[in-house]
């Protein structure tokens, strides 16, 4: 039994690894992007971030505090036409056009020159001040401010400023399009609108030449074009330069002294890394949360099996009786019965002075009365104990059907057996028939059920816990995945796989004492 | 068999027991205790002095941190709270000269000096500190702060350039003691120069990344005994998920001051975290909290029809500043979308076409406020002259027929030839899929957009995607929520071109170089009054232009129990100031560590 409990142990690595990845590839192919989000979140209103000549440095400085600045994976199945330095384009959108146009054209120094010409192009309009240009360009007679001809000139004045303005607003913007889009007809599109635009604009002098190196670099880009390239697969080998590998080993040498500014020391260490949300460690914050989630499912299926169990060995045992039928009906209208309803309701009914006021609605404690540094663990226990009873119950009594029946149909077909038929003839007790010959042998199904028990308890119950304020790993969860807090996600994949695991294993165990005919030897 | 009955015996009086326990499992609230609960319905994301960014964390550092200046919720202008009187600024209005007033105390009993606010101000702007997200709202405004040689409280803060808020900048920045963050006095080896140049961060000293790290720890935003502050409360207890409590400093320096925002009456302030809705109504029912700002119109009116809620409670609908909106996209050739709202006259029949007022009395129970413009009426600088256009379908459907969108086959959705193609007005309209008042608004939209014509394909979105395709531009239609603020709120973010062309957040693409201009002109405007002209004049040219559908302006269900005097409710948020809350003598049980005569 140890040596197959160690070879288990030792499958659950790279099953680990699997999990991690695909949760890694998962949740950093989700819509959207963390950093955008953590900018925004900043700018509730009014802010200037946006405006800020810096604000795509801010981008590369969060991207590259964040660890998004390197590649997902040690290695990337790519294509001959493809460079391994794709991942190092800041902006989400960019780099999918660039990867697009890349794969269209097979021939990454031609994309790379449209690229920088679009980056050029649109940085030519920086420092062109129409005010300056205008003044310079439209005569006044300033001598004369209050006259009828300064007013003609004023108001020509901001015509021209706006015609240019405008024109320059619809230049950049076009670039930027340019920049995230890989389909030929609008790059046309665009191309031909630039022109129409800078056609006439002396003012525009200084664009108009960058967008004619655009132009060109376009047509170089489809008559350079080395297609087949894109059909022949290659993978890109990034070294330990990526954010897999800081995630799993961290960037804290295991041997040599730490350099100075490391700080990660990847998962294999303890270390899960900070939430992109709160820059908490995400140890800590599971630390917070997992214990009280734990709890809840201890409690939760010591009153499932204390209550299925009973009821689906009585059920088998009078079958068909009124009991029988009485508790499967009961129990399948609590299993159709929604958690967030039941949750509801018991707050409504249990919580509410319209009704009883017998549990707290909220919370595991009462703020106005837990003194944690004056109450012996006793108190402690006796006061938080009603905060449990309303979220037990709703966590439970979905698991009633199915537990009972399950228990049901083990006894049933235990009860069918030779022995038990034997046991009987030989005179033994019915209790000890039931309970001691046909239990135990009909407990394999509900100890398969057990397995699942593991990852669920870690889990938690999202909609239990928002009811009543329950701090477990649900919400959390929850919040990860709204906020896009990939180092979280990835760390709770990670971990409920690995307890999925243990929970498989130690089912298995159970079998073997529970049925000594199964041997691991 | 004998035993299942036994079983079942035992199991029904274990039962009764229990049964008979339970009512004994909740105590009466205790309404004599001098402590409020405040309602809170997410947790902080930390309370870090600098990096993190939350409205919560605002709402508890009103109560733990002072800032050199705040706006006053009342009046609406900014007053001096650590400074002696509000800043002297030079002719070129690039030099504020600020002093501190004497006699404030950190806990050890040390005096903020000039240092302390030198010391914050590099924080804030080093790149070092983790606080990318909004570390360009003053590294775009503080160019040097300089300490006064002979005046150990008088320093000058030195703008980068002429800005309308320059004045107010330390209205958000919490002063923290030099002595306690940095005794060894790093941050001294570093000039504001150094943090400005493009190559610091390769260049900065190993003694400053290492001091950093140890500032940017997550336990300097959650660990209590390191979240210390000016104000007159310190955090004593973090229940993760459960609460925060807040319990009054002895000997605080401000002890003495009673004004608003330095009186400290309650013993404790406890910020209780309940997240579901109907748990927060037993809640209240339950008198387990005394101040509620986040429970929901609907909630709050079926509250007020109990009578014992209102025995215990006084509530209101506070007027928000914040403001719905349905975004109408003005640029949507480059993103290759139909130009359904491109023209002034359609979007003006789009305002026309909406039924706010019904959606208002309807959707919001009558708790809400038509807006006009991007100002709320209850700022000083609102133009009052512009009047909310009426809902009228005959005017709109005559705009829109004048705009050249007519039913020419027959179906009932008008259309137009554009670029030599017949396009029928059929439009998506984006809206929170997670929101039921987002849904029921969008369909009450769309059923009378229909009576002229127009077909509105209501696309529900999460949060996420709504906005991703706004910052995109990538929409026709998106309903929308900014927040606000009583304080000047900068326009460029909102409304001007470089925001829409940056995929900043002027989704619609509305402006031109004459809205720029006033923009512009708006944030060199120091003067509030000059100020003021400008924004009415903007307000005017948005007002004109209806880049926006402009809905309602929301109200704050606000609750206080009544066994605390002295209430006062604002819009600004958090809509009250707990520490000005005291218990009244009647309700009082003698535990309070306050004199009879506080009380």
């Amino acid at each position: 039994m140890f040596k197959y409990i160690l070879k288990r142990i030792v499958a659950f690595i790279p099953t680990l690894l699997i999990i991690s990845l695909l949760a890694f590839v998962i949740s950093i192919n989700a819509p959207g992007d963390p950093v955008e989000r953590l900018l925004r979140a900043a700018d509730s209103e009014g802010g200037t971030s946006e405006q800020s000549s810096a604000a795509s440095q801010q981008r590369q400085e969060l991207r590259k505090e964040l660890g998004l600045d390197r590649p997902v994976f040690y290695l990337t199945l790519g294509t001959l036409a493809q460079p391994d330095t794709l991942y190092r384009i800041p902006e989400q959108s960019e780099r999918k056009a660039l990867t697009k146009l890349v794969n269209q054209s097979g021939n990454w120094e031609a994309v790379s020159r449209y690229y920088l010409a679009l980056q050029k192009a649109k940085n030519a309009h920086r420092g062109i001040k129409p005010d300056e240009w205008l003044l310079a360009e439209i005569p006044m007679d300033t001598a004369n401010i209050d006259s009828v001809a300064m007013a003609e000139e004023l108001a020509l004045f901001a015509e021209k400023k706006n015609e240019m303005q405008e024109k320059i607003n619809r230049s950049n913007i076009s670039y930027g399009m340019l920049m995230r889009t890989d389909d030929p007809t609008v790059i046309q599109t665009k191309l031909d609108s630039l022109q129409s635009l800078y056609t006439g604009a002396t003012y525009l002098a200084g664009p108009a030449a960058a967008y004619a190196e655009v132009r060109e670099a376009y047509a170089a880009m489809n008559s350079e074009s080395t297609r087949w390239k894109s059909f022949i697969p290659t993978l890109q080998w990034h070294g330990y330069f990526n954010q897999y590998h800081l995630w799993l080993f961290g960037d804290v040498p295991f041997f040599r002294k730490n350099p100075g500014n490391r700080t990660r020391y990847g998962m294999i260490r303890g270390d899960f890394g900070k939430s992109f949300h709160d820059g908490q460690p995400i140890r800590d914050k599971i630390g917070q949360r997992v214990m009280w989630s734990l709890l809840l499912a201890a409690l939760g299926i010591f009153l499932a099996y204390l209550i299925s169990v009973p009821i689906g060995i009585l059920s088998a045992y009078k079958r068909n009786g009124a009991f029988d039928r009485i508790s499967s009906i009961v129990l399948f209208i609590l299993y159709s019965l929604p958690v967030f309803f039941v949750g509801t309701w018991l707050l409504y009914m249990f919580a509410n002075p319209d009704n009883l006021v017998w549990f707290p609605e909220s919370g595991i404690m009462d703020p106005a009365r837990y003194i944690p540094d004056e109450m012996s663990f006793w108190q402690k226990v006796k006061h938080r104990a009603p905060f449990f009873v309303l979220p037990v119950i709703a966590y439970t009594y979905g698991s009633f059907a199915f537990l009972s029946r399950i228990m049901r149909v083990g006894m049933i077909e235990v009860f069918g057996q030779d022995y038990v038929r034997t046991a009987r003839a030989k005179g033994l007790p019915e209790k000890s028939v039931v309970l001691k010959h046909a239990l135990r042998n009909s407990l394999i199904p509900i100890i398969t059920v057990f397995a699942d028990i593991f990852p669920v308890a870690i889990g938690g119950s999202i909609i239990i816990e928002m009811i009543f304020s329950y701090p477990g790993m649900g919400v959390m969860i929850y919040e990860a995945v709204i906020n896009q807090d990939y180092p979280v996600i990835v760390s709770i994949f990670t971990i409920l796989g690995f307890f999925t695991m243990i929970g498989y294993l130690v089912s298995d165990v159970l079998y073997g004492i529970a049925d000594p005919r199964i041997s691991y030897k | 068999m004998s035993l299942p009955i036994r079983l079942q015996s035992a199991l029904l009086l274990t039962c009764l027991a229990g049964l008979s326990f339970f009512p004994g499992c909740v105590p009466d609230p205790d309404l004599g205790r001098n402590v409020v609960t405040f309602h809170l319905s997410s947790q902080p994301d930390g309370l870090h002095p600098f990096n993190n960014n939350s409205g919560d964390r605002t709402i508890i550092f009103n109560y733990t941190q002072k800032p050199l200046v705040k706006l006053d919720f009342g009046s609406l202008e900014t007053f001096p709270m650590l400074v002696e009187s509000m800043p002297e600024i030079s002719e070129d209005q690039l030099s504020y000269k600020y002093r501190l007033r004497k006699g404030i105390k950190w806990d050890n009993g040390e005096e903020l000096t000039a240092k302390d606010v030198l010391f914050t101000s590099k924080i804030q702007v080093c790149p070092l500190t983790d606080n990318a997200a909004v570390r360009p709202i003053y590294d775009t405004v503080i160019e040097d702060v300089i300490l006064d040689p002979n005046d150990p409280y008088a320093f000058t803060m030195k703008a980068k350039k002429v800005y309308a808020t320059n004045a107010e900048i330390y209205g958000e920045i919490y002063i923290q003691q030099q002595s306690y963050w940095d005794p060894d006095g790093v941050l001294d080896r570093y000039s504001f120069a150094d943090f400005y140049a493009p190559d610091f961060k390769s260049k900065a000293g190993q003694d400053l990344v290492d001091w950093m790290q140890k500032f940017n720890d997550a336990d300097n935003s959650y660990k209590p005994e390191r979240l210390v502050g000016l104000g007159p409360y310190q955090i004593t207890a973090w229940e993760t998920d459960n609460f925060i409590e807040l319990t009054r400093k002895k000997n605080w320096w401000g002890d003495s001051d009673t004004s608003r925002y330095n009186a400290n009456y309650p013993d404790k302030i406890v910020f209780k975290i309940i997240k579901d809705a109907a748990a927060t109504k037993m809640a209240l029912k339950n008198q387990k909290v005394d101040v509620g700002v986040n429970i929901g119109n609907s909630s709050l009116l079926k509250l007020q029809a109990l009578d014992y809620f209102n025995e215990a409670f006084d509530s209101e609908f506070v007027p928000e500043y914040a403001y719905a909106y349905l975004g109408l996209n003005m640029r949507p050739e480059e993103v290759g979308r139909t130009p359904f709202f491109a023209d002034k006259t359609v979007r003006r029949a789009m305002a026309y076409a909406t039924p706010v007022d019904e959606i208002i009395e309807v959707l919001l129970y009558g708790k809400g406020q038509r807006q006009t413009s991007n100002t709320s009426p209850l700022v000083p600088s609102y133009n009052s002259d512009l009047r909310p256009i009426p809902f009228n379908l005959d005017t709109a459907a005559m705009l829109l027929t004048k705009a050249g969108w007519v039913d020419t086959d027959g179906d009932n959705i008008r259309d137009k030839v554009i670029n030599g193609r017949k396009v029928a007005f059929r439009f998506d309209m984006n809206y929170f899929g997670n929101s039921t008042l987002s849904k029921e608004t969008a369909l009450m939209m769309k059923e009378e957009y229909y009576k002229v014509g127009l077909e509105a394909n209501t696309v529900p979105l999460d949060f996420t995607i709504l906005y991703k395709k706004a910052y995109e531009h990538d929409f026709d239609a998106m309903f929308g929520v900014w927040g606000g603020s009583g304080a000047y709120s900068d326009p460029v973010q909102l409304w001007h071109t470089s925001s829409w062309v940056n995929k900043g957040s002027n989704f619609v693409g509305f402006g031109d170089a004459a809205s720029d201009a006033l923009i512009d002109l708006c944030n060199s405007k120091v003067d509030k009054d000059e100020r003021a002209i400008v924004e009415k004049a903007l307000q005017k040219r948005i007002y004109d232009d209806q880049p926006y559908v402009f809905l309602y302006s929301r109200v704050r269900p606000t609750v206080i129990h009544k066994r605390f005097a002295n209430r006062q409710m604002y819009s600004e948020k958090p809509g009250l100031f707990t520490n000005n809350l005291k218990l009244r003598p009647e309700f009082s049980s003698g535990s309070s560590t306050l004199t009879p005569e506080q009380l």
